[in-house]
């Protein structure tokens, strides 16, 4: 999304919020933009086989999207705040799709931060992230979600503190304990086992 | 390699659970930002004891140093998930030859049937289906029911194969190219095309089975030029398959079976498709419409140039028809406006009638021009492309029976809403459309506001062509009112800022005809460019040249004939006579032809607004029923009997001026009016505890608790006639329900007097205004009060309930405060000082003081003085939208601000001196509404809309008169 059409979006989601379902039909192609361009950075590293592409992975985002009508936004961040959770289920959902048909290979996987000194990237099955913050959550709900918009929402921790109603600070160090969880939880040790 | 040499544990020690958690967590965030020694430190300090704690800490410690980048960015690999199947390997009785291409659902093959001898298409499915029995035996089904579709123009399904591995659908290999790889097409070969697409679209829908993707790449014409819908319902499936696997979490969506993966492409994608709503068969036939358009346009409709600008175009814009050819046939264009019409409910219902249509042809104009018709019948008026053929057939079936005497609108009727999102500007009495003399376009008053607001929105004129699907809204008529047009259906004139402007469609500026020294409703444009104007109070009516100019009094009302009131004046097509009513003074109206220079005839009995239907029909509204009356204008008298064109009008019955509006040719548009609302309980944290009765129009100004909060007065609209009557309800028994008054007009803001055994109210009667009057609930029998004056609203009975206090219109339009003491022969005497104007008030349950509210220049405020009024009276809030009401005990007084929200003003003390304290929000309301009363408990009675008249449809239809009330 560029910069400029935030305050745009920002009024049309006023506006659908008093009830403007207008507003709600002129929103939906930029929330497509916002939606594709998160969605390409989850996958702009790879080479895509036929069976998904980023435009239809935004295309069901935004479906659900406009499927929950009924909920009342607050404003651009908690807005993506739900598109985070959209996101997250729709991966898992192909994930879980996937995994039924038994020759589930690589593609569950979502890399980890492809650490260029160290060549080898983290494999992480999209349902095991799903699994750890599930965990999380149960653990401490708070920074589960804070680690939800973050992954997959893409929030800034501006944005995630305003939807969380969370300082800054406590924002940021929700998230580190969050991240440092999950990457414990999901290397399995590996990162322990290097120090 | 050991864990942590220097330092082993046992697993289980760095264990992170939710007992320890909020500790690990605490020190981790502490620690982190720390580096080396310091961390170290710091950790040796705060867990000095607790070896496992410091242990899980520092195991987060380390994951967090290490995680470098991670969560900042991911990235999301999806290799193949398809099996390939190579050429020459066998899947059943297929023998694979070639990939033919990958689709959206995975890779086409071509194969032989080795058992049938004959080529075949193999379409792979995704694995899924191969292995989730449930999923397997849902699509077998969708198969089964795809591969009964046996059409000459659809490919068709044989059916499903299945191995250990591998599911695929086997499918009539068709031969030939896409329509999407075709060149131009003439005109000829576009018709042949699209009537075996239509053709092939109606085999399926007669079977229930929906495309849902149709497209030119899904299009093939065959070497002997046949033309084959492949892929039929495939869409569905795929879809499905997506449901399945979303189902089973419990975060999903609500509605997860509307939810899937979008299925169509974006340019060919229906609105309601894009939107992810429900789709039928409407959306074919939207798909039908672009892949005609493209045809004809060698461009789709919408250019697919990013999906997201093709998805704004869809839901925004709708086609670029200045792409279609000049050479587009009319039928065909019109055709294609009946596909591409955004609201499904508007769209061509039926892929038939575009069958029928591309066969008949230019044949299909013959019906499509009725103004340049021979009017045989009285009235008839298409509406637009086929459309008009059924009002053809609709009359032509009412011509075999004779009896009738009026066939009703309804056969060929359609409803025009409001814009997306936005609101008619309704306001009772005032009709905010009208028809053009041609009855081919509407022009309608609306605002793209949704939320209604006590400062009028901002609302434009939107110009509808009947032959056109959706409206537009016309530059320059920023806060118009009262629109209509003129003799040619060419330019529309309108009140706005106190001036009558015009404006030349299509696209001319606004420009003013000249300025108007009173408010006016009604203006009519005659055939030799002279309008004229009503005045708002009937004092006369005026005209002024078209082309600008001056305006000039040509009629003011016969005094000696009784007459107090000329209005609504509308031209007759002479341009030198015009309609009128002229309002009696005993409320009674006339129908009147009147001339430029000033002479009347009466031609009957008649209350509202009138409109004209050539070549002799009067258009009126008896109460809420519209009606029709032939007339002999010559001898100024009616011709046989009046007859009912519509039910359920709306109609002011203060004014008697109904919603409506008629073309010269017939059609005839009008508006059922009717906010709905509902009476609620709300708790002082504002959530709804309760509802009373039914939703019903209620007037917000009308509501009474009794003394012990059993029994409520309420004035409820009678539905279809806009008059308002008392009713009684008993909020313990809700079934128990009593009307109190059922007079000819309104009766309105009821007070209990009398120990309740009696009420105080204001009725009004047709073409007076409410005057205050007392009844007696047990015998029934009824007094006025007061003499015939200007209208008067009760506010509160005064302490003692021997007085009332009354508002009471002034000359100028406000109302003032006086009180009466009911007894016989008193005079009322004025409650406020005289700067104060008010007509919302009430009394403080120790009587000893009263809030009012005061408007002043477009703001309410509220304001509390002591009884008797002897001081200035106190500013207690600003910015208040609904009357003042008192808590039982009087220590706090309630009222809605401006911005939504319920506001509490304390009461410190009413006596010996008045003190108020500082209000505060109670809660903000979710919507707009109404506060009524205040119960014993303290919770708060409120009239919430349900339906608001404002964004309910205009009806349009064609008033059809048969040739036997020739």
């Amino acid at each position: 999304m560029t910069g400029s059409r935030g305050p745009e979006i920002t009024n049309l989601l006023a506006a659908w919020n008093e009830g403007d379902l207008d507003a709600r039909d002129r929103l939906i192609p930029l929330v497509y933009d916002e939606l594709r361009r998160r969605a390409a950075a989850f996958i702009r590293r790879e080479r895509f086989g036929h069976t998904l592409q980023p435009t239809a992975l935004v295309h069901e985002v935004y479906l659900r999207l406009v499927d929950q009508d009924r909920a009342v936004w607050r404003n651009r961040a908690q807005f993506l705040a739900i598109a985070s959770e959209m996101m997250r289920r729709i991966l898992v959902d192909r994930a879980r799709a996937r995994k039924m048909a038994k020759r589930s290979g690589r593609w569950n996987r979502i890399t980890l931060a492809e650490d260029v000194a160290r060549g080898a990237p983290y494999d992480v099955d999209v349902l095991d992230l799903d699994t750890a913050l599930t965990e999380l959550s149960g653990l401490d709900p708070r920074k589960a979600r804070v680690a939800e918009l973050r992954f997959f929402g893409g929030l800034s921790l501006e944005e995630t503190g305003e939807v969380l109603g969370t300082s800054l600070a406590t924002t940021m160090r929700d998230w580190q304990a969050a991240r440092a969880w999950l990457f414990r939880r999901l290397t399995g040790g590996r990162a322990v086992q290097k120090s | 390699m050991p864990f942590m040499k220097d330092n082993p544990q046992p697993r289980a020690a760095t264990d992170i659970n939710p007992d320890n958690w909020p500790g690990v967590s605490r020190l981790f965030s502490a620690a982190a930002s720390l580096g080396g020694s310091a961390r170290d430190a710091y950790l040796d300090d705060a867990c000095p004891h607790d070896p496992a704690l410091r242990a899980a800490v520092e195991s987060l410690l380390r994951a967090h140093d290490e995680a470098g980048s991670f969560g900042d960015e991911l990235a999301f690999s999806l290799p193949e998930s398809v099996k390939r199947l190579a050429p020459g390997s066998q899947l059943g009785p297929f023998r694979i030859e070639s990939l033919l291409g990958v689709g959206g659902m995975g890779e086409v093959y071509r194969a032989h049937d080795t058992k049938l001898q004959r080529a075949v298409a193999i379409k792979v499915l995704p694995d899924s289906f191969a292995n989730d029995p449930d999923r397997r035996s849902r699509f077998e089904g969708e198969a089964r029911a795809l591969a009964a579709l046996n059409h000459p123009h659809i490919g068709a399904i044989y059916g499903l194969e299945e191995t250990a591995d591998v599911a695929a659908l086997v499918l009539e290999l068709v031969d030939g190219v896409t329509l999407a790889a075709t060149g131009p097409l003439a005109h000829d070969e576009i018709v042949r095309i699209a009537r075996q697409l239509a053709d092939g679209l109606e085999a399926a829908h007669d079977r229930g089975i929906l495309h849902r993707d149709l497209k030119p790449a899904n299009i093939k014409i065959t070497p002997d030029g046949n033309v084959k819908i492949l892929d039929f319902g495939l869409a569905k499936l795929d879809r499905s398959q997506v449901h399945a696997a979303s189902t089973g979490s419990a975060t999903g969506p609500r509605h997860a079976t509307q939810v899937g993966v979008i299925v169509g492409t974006a340019g060919y994608m229906s609105p309601e498709q894009a939107r992810g709503q429900p789709v039928d068969k409407r959306t074919d036939i939207w798909a039908f419409g672009c892949v005609l358009f493209s045809m004809c346009a060698r461009r789709p409709p919408f250019e697919d140039v990013s999906g997201s600008d093709t998805l704004a175009a869809v839901m925004e814009r709708g086609p670029e028809w200045s792409l279609l050819p000049a050479s587009t046939p009319r039928y065909l264009d019109r055709l294609l406006r009946r596909c591409l019409t955004r609201d499904p409910k508007l769209r061509l219902r039926d892929i038939g009638e575009a069958r029928i249509a591309l066969e008949l042809g230019e044949d299909a104009d013959v019906s499509q021009a009725p103004a340049r018709q021979p009017r045989r019948l009285a009235s008839i008026v298409a509406i637009a492309g086929l459309l008009a053929l059924a009002a053809l057939l609709a009359v032509a079936l009412y011509l075999r029976a004779p009896s009738a005497p009026i066939l009703p609108a309804t056969p060929v009727s359609f409803s025009v809403s409001p814009p997306a999102g936005g609101l008619f500007n309704f306001h009772p009495g005032q009709t905010f459309f009208a028809l053009s003399p041609d009855g081919s376009r509407l022009a309608f008053l609306a605002s793209t506001e949704s939320v209604p607001r006590l400062v009028q929105g901002e609302s434009r004129i939107w110009l509808r062509e009947m032959a056109d699907v959706e409206a537009r809204p016309l530059a320059g008529t920023d806060g118009a009112t009262s629109p209509f047009w003129s003799p040619d259906s060419r330019s529309l004139a309108f009140f706005a800022d106190g001036r009558l402007k015009r404006i030349d469609l299509p696209d001319g500026p606004a420009v003013t005809i000249c300025e108007l020294p009173f408010g006016s409703t009604q203006g009519t444009w005659g055939a030799d460019d002279v309008i004229l104007v009503g005045h708002t109070r009937g004092t006369g009516i005026y005209a002024v040249p078209a082309a600008g100019g001056t305006t000039r009094e040509i009629l003011t009302p016969n005094r000696s004939k009784g007459e107090v009131r000329v209005l609504w004046p509308w031209f007759l097509p002479d341009g030198r006579r015009f309609l009128l009513t002229a309002r009696l003074d005993d409320g009674d109206g006339k129908l009147q032809v009147g001339t430029l220079d000033g002479s009347t005839r009466t031609v009957m009995s008649v209350s509202s607004n009138t409109q004209w239907i050539d070549p002799d029909i009067v258009v009126f509204a008896r109460e809420g029923v519209l009606m029709g009356q032939r007339v002999d204008l010559e001898g100024a008298r009616p011709i046989g009997a009046p007859f009912s064109i519509a039910q359920q009008v709306e109609y002011f019955f203060t004014t008697s001026r109904a919603t409506f509006a008629a073309s010269r040719t017939g059609t005839v548009a009008y508006h059922p009016g009717g906010d709905l609302q509902q009476l609620v309980w709300v708790d002082r944290n504002g959530n709804e505890s309760g509802t009373i009765s039914k939703p019903a129009a209620y007037e917000p100004h009308s509501a009474r608790l009794s003394r012990d909060g059993r029994m409520l007065l309420t004035a409820r609209r009678r539905p279809g006639l806009g008059t308002f009557d008392i009713w009684r309800l008993n909020l313990f028994r809700q079934t128990e329900e009593e009307q109190l008054t059922s007079g000819r007009g309104s009766e309105l803001t009821p007070v209990w007097i009398d120990g309740e055994r009696a009420i105080l109210f204001a009725g009004d009667s047709p073409g007076s205004v409410p005057h205050l009057f007392r009844r007696d609930l047990a015998t029934g029998a009824e007094e006025q009060i007061l003499p015939p004056g200007p209208q008067q609203l009760v506010m509160d009975m005064l302490p003692g309930g021997r007085a009332v206090a009354y508002a009471e219109r002034q000359t100028a339009g406000e109302f003032k405060i006086f009180q009466l003491p009911l007894t016989a022969g008193a005079t009322p005497a004025p409650l406020l000082p005289p700067q104060f104007d008010s007509s919302a008030m009430r009394v403080s349950p120790d009587g000893r003081a009263i809030a009012f509210t005061v408007a002043r220049s477009g703001r309410r405020d509220l304001y509390v003085a002591q009884l008797p009024v002897t001081r200035e009276p106190e500013l207690a809030a600003t910015g208040v939208w609904s009357a003042p009401r008192w808590s039982p005990d009087g220590r706090q007084l309630y009222s809605l601000g401006d911005d939504r929200t319920m506001m509490s003003i304390p009461i410190i003390r009413t006596a010996p001196s008045l003190e108020v304290g500082m209000p505060r929000n109670l809660f903000e309301l979710k919507q707009s509404a109404s506060l009524l009363e205040v119960s014993r408990e303290g919770r708060f009675l409120m009239l919430v809309p349900k339906v608001r008249a404002a964004e309910r449809p205009i009806i349009v239809g064609t008033a059809a008169i048969s040739s036997t009330q020739r």
